[in-house]
């Protein structure tokens, strides 16, 4: 798949894009915040979209919103955030996301809990 | 400052005077009363030996008794008309005898009049005023009571109302401007204490909005740096990025199981705030026990095998409890897993429902080394673990129990533990709110 990733943090963004392509061989296109992200999907198409929670400039869930809301994008969004209270997912499900991941995540489970997002939101 | 003390001492000298005036005239005119009886006994001792002169012959006796008459006379006018008579009688002429003796009669039918006229005005005056300040302090009494209710009852019956607004209404009150004495000194008072106890509750309340996002911004600080941790090594471990020899595998074995660890106890930690703060809701709804019991068993299944421990769920009574279902399930993961900590292999752990006291009693009972009567009292408080077990599957946080107790104390619930070292141990948790399973719902295979 080809999968654009919105993470503000080096560290997690390289460690997830690596997961991502060598564990779930998909291809990874990395921004660091919302703002970013948005151009991205407005030049090129993603098979998923994968958000940070907390981002400068465009944070998590107003991103989704734009992408959802005001570009209408049919492509699936899935929030990645240290926060796991249930009023944030239901947040995030109700802008429009189709799954969520937790941090910490495990890098070999990773990519089966995608697939079943995807599996599940289809 | 108008004092209702004051006013008191007022009323006190009020009713004083009244009293002592009405005492005064009472005695006054009592002592008038006698003195005209006394004049009328005297006026009838008088007309008896007038008629004595009259009627019989002359009596040096007589002339006595009427001398004495006339110097008991304390009247100037009567002594007068009385002389006259006695000189008259003493003359022994019957015609000026006879006019001194129509004169004296005259003379005295007024003067009994006169007295008795005296007797009955000063008993009529006697009652008027003895009634007169019957009623006066009947009147005195009744407005002094309305003044009392306005200015004491009634301002108490308010400052108690206004107490109890205080207390049901989230703290909020209204005042008006207290009146200048004793009970106003109280409102005032009880507001100044109301202002106080408003202050620290909106500090509190500060302080637990700060603490709750104080919780959240240090969760999220440190779960990022974990989220790196963790998947670097998870990438290193995969071998996906490169072979490793075995002391590298083991090393990095080691630093994901502590890594892990460290992600569990900041997740426990975060938990156990939230918890413990004030708003802290449960999620409750009418969930057959044997739901509850049967999806905790199901989630430790990996555990089970893993442990070589079987869990097995000895009985329970078919009824619905409302709790949080996630949450209960919680507890008994919890619970359960800790005595598979503490089963060695091939061993097994017990499950068992039942209604005690009108409560649903849930028991998790282990066939491990036990618990001496002073860690009995230390498990559940935060960080005591009792000494590791000989195989650590997993090693633990020192939260789970106190996680435990909150989460069954939350569901006003209690929990706790009976065991003996080298009988086992049987953690128990109670929950109140239970009823007979309705009918009609579909239960969960098993």
């Amino acid at each position: 798949m080809k999968i654009l990733l919105a993470e503000d943090d080096i560290n997690i963004s390289t460690i997830m894009a690596i997961t991502l392509e060598q564990i779930g061989n998909h291809q990874v296109t990395v921004v660091e915040d919302g703002l970013a992200a948005v151009e991205q999907v407005q030049r090129q198409d993603y098979d998923l979209i994968i958000l940070d929670g907390m981002m400068p400039k465009l944070d998590g869930f107003e991103t989704c919103r734009k992408m959802k809301t005001d570009l209408h994008l049919k492509m699936p969004i899935i929030f990645m955030s240290a926060k796991s209270d249930e009023s944030s997912k239901k947040a995030g499900k109700d802008l429009g996301a189709i799954g969520y991941i937790e941090k910490p995540f495990d890098p070999n489970l990773v990519c089966e809990q995608i697939e079943k997002i995807l599996e599940e939101g289809m | 400052m108008n004092s209702i003390y004051r006013s008191l001492q007022i009323q006190f000298y009020f009713v004083l005077c009244l009293m002592l005036a009405a005492s005064y005239f009472t005695f006054k005119f009592s002592k008038e009363i006698v003195a005209a009886k006394t004049n009328i006994h005297s006026h009838s001792r008088l007309i008896t030996l007038m008629y004595e002169a009259r009627t019989q012959p002359y009596s040096k006796k007589i002339s006595y008794e009427l001398q004495k008459s006339r110097a008991y006379s304390l009247n100037p006018t009567r002594a007068l008309h009385i002389s006259n008579f006695i000189q008259a009688y003493n003359s022994s002429n019957r015609n000026i005898l006879e006019k001194r003796y129509q004169e004296l009669l005259d003379y005295e039918n007024e003067y009994v009049n006169l007295n008795e006229t005296i007797i009955e005005s000063k008993s009529d005056q006697i009652f008027a005023i003895v009634f007169g300040a019957l009623l006066l302090q009947i009147l005195n009494i009744f407005l002094y009571l309305r003044a009392m209710q306005k200015q004491m009852l009634s301002p108490i019956e308010h400052l108690t109302q206004k107490i109890n607004d205080f207390m049901s209404g989230s703290y909020s009150y209204r005042f008006t401007t207290a009146p200048d004495n004793e009970i106003g000194n109280l409102e005032r008072s009880f507001r100044l204490m109301a202002e106080e106890v408003i202050k620290n509750m909106e500090e509190l309340q500060a302080l637990d909005q700060a603490k709750s996002e104080f919780m959240n911004i240090v969760s999220h600080e440190l779960r990022t740096p974990m989220t790196s941790i963790k998947g670097s090594l998870g990438l290193i471990a995969s071998g996906k990025m490169g072979d490793l020899s075995d002391k590298v595998k083991k090393l990095i074995g080691i630093a994901e199981i502590e890594s892990n660890r460290l992600i569990r106890l900041i997740n426990d930690f975060l938990d156990l705030a939230k918890i413990e703060a004030k708003n802290y809701s449960l999620d409750r709804s009418w969930v057959p026990l044997e739901k509850i019991l049967l999806s905790s068993v199901e989630s430790l299944k990996g555990l089970q095998e893993k442990a070589n421990v079987n869990i097995q769920i000895l009985g329970y009574p078919k009824v619905e409890v409302n709790v949080d279902a996630d949450k209960i399930q919680q507890v008994l993961v919890n619970l359960l897993s800790n005595a598979m900590k503490f089963t060695t292999e091939h061993g097994s752990v017990f499950i068992q429902a039942d209604i005690f006291e009108n409560k649903v009693y849930i028991r998790i009972k282990d066939q491990g080394p036990g618990i001496s009567e002073e860690n009995q009292q230390k498990i559940f408080q935060k960080f005591r673990q009792a000494s590791s077990p000989d195989r650590p599957l997993v090693k633990g946080t020192g939260l789970g129990l106190s996680i435990a107790k909150a989460l069954v104390e939350a569901h006003e619930g209690k929990i706790s533990v009976v065991s003996e070292i080298g009988k086992g141990s049987e953690f128990y948790f109670t929950i109140p709110e239970y009823r007979e399973e309705i009918k009609g719902k579909e239960t969960i295979a098993a």
